[in-house]
């Protein structure tokens, strides 16, 4: 928990600077509009009617909403880069958004509560998504990172385990969360971990084997950032619900016989997203 | 039914059903702006694929979400139209406002099919299940968007769509171009910004 939080806060002014500029460039649009309209309509006295946009007026944003959209497809496919793209995008879309809120929804010419009302919800709407990408976010830097390695070696402490498997999982590379590598019990106790590099819903390694006859200590590290478990329900055995950052551990009786068996997430819909995988008893 | 021109006499001075049209919109920003973050945190987190980047085909999504665009457009000519006392353009803009929005289910369909041909279902993964749910969200909105264009068309054709009530077209307005941002929106985050 700390270590995510820690990754949030790093990249906390890059989210707050995206979110800003991006309401920031809407509420400009529609300040700017509105007080050129006032200029306007104080100069021409009373005649306020005139001011009411013209379908060729309609029909040039129809133009500029196009050129926008085509400019946000160019920016994408010619890919200048994650760190300028999104800032880009979100700018232009913001654009976009303003104008069509303020002459197609005719905000600009309309009374000020009801832009008041709308931006009142919007913005609250913004600040509901920054909390939820904030809490629930899962954030990992684009270069490996001094914070993820110091957190697998707390794992290695905590755990005592120090196996070759750790050293894989510690190593993998931050975007390949998927590895099919599978694990065997060669001590007596086995490590099985979930939320690795960021992906939340898949068990890692998602293959394991162990002897038939004997007992094994399996443990349960959950690194994503909500609770999960370990089951095996065709052999009866769980390791119960493990909080976002803790591990459980239980000790499971392997049958005699060989076989291949399923363990999941048993929480609703987990195994569904992924969380499944094989345990093969030789 | 009474001349709808005068309205009543409100604390504000303005529409009451206007206000209550722009506050629903407001609380809807809520409801999309929950989905769009549910996508955004979970859409990287599958164990199991097809991930974002395997099967968004952006440039047809540019041309839907442009096709949403022009809409907007007919839609403001059809209200101008209106509040000209033009019953004749009126009629033919909101038809193409339909057909434009009948024309982005349609890719929405065909996108979902192409989708679920290549393995992505509401249940394969995590993606899958927020994607669906955020985009069909989307497009009931759209598809109720439709209908209330339809239902304008008719009431016109019987004449029931004066020009003095054209705040009724001007609210259905409203309602058809925030659908427009919000894909404006989801255009964005989910197509365009890389996972
Ligand atoms: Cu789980």
């Amino acid at each position: 928990m700390e270590t995510q939080l820690a990754t949030f806060l790093a990249y906390s002014p890059l989210i707050g600077m995206v979110i800003g500029m991006g309401s920031a460039a809407a509420f400009l649009i529609l300040y700017k509009a509105n007080q050129m309209r006032q200029l306007r309509v104080e100069s021409a006295g009373s005649e306020a009617e005139d001011d009411h946009p013209t379908p060729t007026l309609y029909a040039q944003i129809a133009g500029i909403l196009l050129i926008i959209t085509i400019i946000e497809v160019v920016v994408v496919i010619i890919d200048i880069g994650t760190l300028i793209l999104i800032p880009v995008l979100l700018i232009l879309s913001a654009i976009k958004f303003g104008f069509v809120i303020g002459y197609y929804m005719h905000l600009k010419f309309d009374h000020k509560l009801f832009s008041t009302m709308f931006l009142g919800g919007l913005f609250l709407a913004i600040g509901v998504m920054a909390a939820l990408i904030g809490l629930f976010g899962n954030f990992t830097l684009p270069s490996d990172t001094v914070l993820a390695e110091s957190s697998s070696h707390e794992k290695h402490h905590l755990t005592h385990v120090d196996s070759p498997l750790m050293t894989v999982l510690g190593l993998s590379g931050s975007d390949d969360g998927h590895s099919e590598e599978s694990a065997s019990a060669s001590s007596g106790s086995m490590t099985i971990t979930s939320g690795e590099s960021g992906v939340e819903f898949a068990f890692a390694p998602a293959t394991v084997e162990v002897a038939a006859g004997e007992s094994v200590q399996l443990i349960f590290d959950n690194k994503g950032t909500i609770a999960h478990d370990f089951a095996i329900p065709e052999l009866g055995f769980a390791i119960e619900s493990t909080d976002a950052g803790q591990s459980g551990s239980g000790t499971l009786a392997v049958p005699a016989t060989p076989g291949t068996y399923d363990f999941i997430c048993s929480i609703p819909g987990h195994k569904e997203a992924g969380m499944v995988g094989q345990i093969v008893i030789n | 039914m009474h001349d709808e021109n005068v309205g009543h006499a409100t604390t504000t001075g303005l529409d009451n059903r206007k206000m209550l049209m722009w506050v629903f919109l407001a609380s809807d920003c809520l409801f999309f702006g929950s989905l769009i973050s549910t996508y955004m945190v979970m859409r990287s987190q599958s164990g199991v694929g097809p991930f974002p980047g395997d099967i968004f085909d952006i440039l047809y999504t540019s041309v839907s979400a442009f096709v949403l665009l022009m809409s907007s457009l007919t839609m403001v000519l059809s209200l101008s139209a209106l509040q000209r006392g033009d019953h004749k353009n009126t009629r033919i803009w909101l038809l193409a406002t339909a057909f434009l929005g009948a024309i982005f289910l349609g890719g929405q369909y065909y996108e979902f099919t192409v989708f679920v041909a290549e393995g992505l279902t509401l249940s394969t993964n995590i993606f899958g299940t927020t994607f669906f749910v955020l985009t069909g969200f989307h497009g009931t909105h759209v598809a109720i968007g439709v209908m209330m264009l339809l239902s304008m068309y008719g009431a016109s054709v019987l004449g029931k769509l004066p020009q003095s009530s054209s705040i009724n077209l001007e609210l259905v307005g409203l309602y058809w171009h925030f659908v427009d941002i919000v894909w404006i929106v989801i255009f964005t985050i989910v197509y365009l910004i890389p996972s």
